[in-house]
């Protein structure tokens, strides 16, 4: 299969750009819910029946935002993987998530790279620069591949690689 | 006068002269600068005329009526020069990052040689 196999530094910043966007998407959501719902979480009003839902809310809004910090990435990049071959970090940089067989991936595949990934604490990702695919460990437990896909810019990436290529020689 | 003037621009000969006279350089230079001279001052009378003034501001008033009705051209040129503009941008990150993934492995695959 004539595949490119996309290396550390375009994962690492699609990575990067997908942090960035979650950071974005989690302070947004929660300061969004704090106005809505008129919480100052330094300021909650006692909770003293169980229908208090505002109160309640305030009083564990602290706990919720870390919590989201925690769950709603591996839940991000499952879903964008499964929906879309790629999160929106690796658009941005054009590359896809396929099966090693270069079918699509699903949702089992997904779930066991994203958990690799937070297992392993994404250490695995060193192997990419030494691996024959440039396979990160999660990508061999889930048995999947990173690929450049550079859709209707194919021509004008390669061009740009060229200049930059010999910009830097 | 009149009437010699009408003759001469009506005969072939003189005209063949003038533009024998103009093709050379010393001739075709002073022209330039007499063309040049008048032009500045013609311009200047134009830029001080009031009627001018009054004509521009006129037909400004409406191109820009026409841009405000008809905004649609404008605000599809404005964004094919944003989408162009960010395609670029975006095949330079590629491009960038597809090099130094190259790089980063030229690197691995040498600090592993040598150890």
């Amino acid at each position: 299969m004539n595949r490119r196999y996309a290396g550390l530094a375009s994962r690492g910043i699609g990575r990067a750009l997908d942090m960035v966007l979650l950071a974005f998407l989690i302070t947004g959501a929660s300061w969004l819910v704090q106005q809505f719902f008129g919480i100052d979480p330094e300021h909650c009003s006692p909770d003293t029946q169980w229908w208090h839902l505002r109160a309640r809310l305030c009083r564990y809004f602290p706990y919720v935002v870390p919590l989201a910090g925690v769950t709603i990435p591996p839940l991000y990049r499952v879903l964008f993987f499964v929906v879309a071959g790629q999160t929106p970090g690796m658009g941005v940089m054009g590359l896809r998530l396929l099966r090693e067989d270069g079918r699509r991936v699903r949702l089992r595949q997904a779930l066991k790279r994203v958990a690799t990934f937070y297992v392993t604490l994404g250490l695995g990702s060193f192997l990419i620069p030494v691996t024959a695919r440039r396979r990160a460990l999660h990508d061999t437990v889930a048995g999947t591949v990173v690929v450049y896909d550079w859709g209707d810019h194919e021509v004008e990436v390669r061009r740009a690689i060229e200049q930059a290529r010999s910009a830097d020689a | 006068m009149e009437q010699v003037l009408v003759a001469l621009t009506a005969s072939r000969d003189v005209e063949q002269l003038v533009i024998h006279l103009l093709r050379q350089p010393e001739v075709n230079g002073t022209v330039d600068e007499i063309v040049d001279r008048q032009l500045e001052r013609v311009l200047q009378a134009l830029r001080e005329n009031e009627a001018v003034r009054d004509l521009v501001r006129e037909q400004v008033d409406i191109y820009l009526k026409h841009l405000t009705e008809h905004p649609e051209p404008v605000r599809q040129l404005i964004q094919d020069q944003s989408r162009g503009m960010l395609h670029d941008i975006q095949a330079t990150v590629r491009a960038r990052a597809f090099v130094a993934d190259e790089a980063v492995d030229a690197w691995i695959g040498r600090v592993l040689r040598r150890s």
